[in-house]
């Protein structure tokens, strides 16, 4: 799932690390959903939303995640 | 001292539980380099665990969640994997001892037969137990 913590992060001057030290999940966690391979649970899109001050939506890229999964159910 | 991860502390208590019983039976039953391997590695491990639960970060690394989803994903992967591995041994020994009619062809059909229907209804019992935690 496609996600802005990496922009928002490098906008904030923050490392993985402290990032993943705010939400308390190991940096692999952070690193693996900055890389797309792994989609955060709502708690945790909330802390981190928390965090940059944004909405879950904003943040999780809701709407064009949406869309792209209506695209592959359209195509399947 | 604090345990952060209790799970990691129960796991390594029963290690090195089991690390002492084992010391027991041997020093009851007699010494050997195979039951002192038991010991050492079931201490190993039991200190490994408890030490690891006491440290905030490493329970935090323990305890996250893309670790423990990693972690459910591969025991499922490797249930099924282990379900079809048996499923082949059970029709490869099935087809033999039709060939064959050899006791011990036999023994192995039953006995994967028999593993067979065991992991069929554990599964079915868990869905069943996960079906009603959800509703």
């Amino acid at each position: 799932m496609k996600t802005r913590i990496k922009e928002l992060r490098t906008a904030a001057n923050m490392t993985q690390q402290q990032l993943a030290a705010l939400v308390h999940v190991s940096s692999r966690t952070i690193i693996s959903i900055e890389k797309e391979s792994y989609s955060p649970s709502l708690m945790l899109a909330y802390r981190i939303a928390q965090v940059f001050g944004v909405t879950v939506e904003e943040l999780c890229c809701l709407q064009e995640n949406k869309e792209m999964e209506d695209i592959q159910n359209e195509n399947l | 001292m604090k345990i952060y991860n209790k799970r990691g502390f129960y796991s390594g208590l029963f290690f090195i539980s089991t690390a002492i019983l084992s010391l027991i039976l041997m020093i009851h039953k007699g010494m050997n380099i195979r039951d002192w391997l038991t010991v050492v590695l079931g201490l190993s491990i039991g200190i490994f665990y408890i030490t690891r639960s006491f440290s905030k970060n490493a329970s935090m690394k323990d305890r996250d969640e893309l670790s423990e989803h990693i972690r459910t994903k591969a025991q499922a992967m490797a249930f099924f994997w282990t379900k079809v591995v048996c499923i082949g041994l059970f029709a490869f020994f099935a087809m033999l001892f039709s060939h064959t009619k050899d006791e011990v062809h036999f023994v192995l059909f039953m006995a994967f037969a028999f593993m067979l229907l065991g992991m069929v209804i554990v599964e079915g019992i868990t869905e069943i137990y996960c079906n009603h935690k959800v509703e």
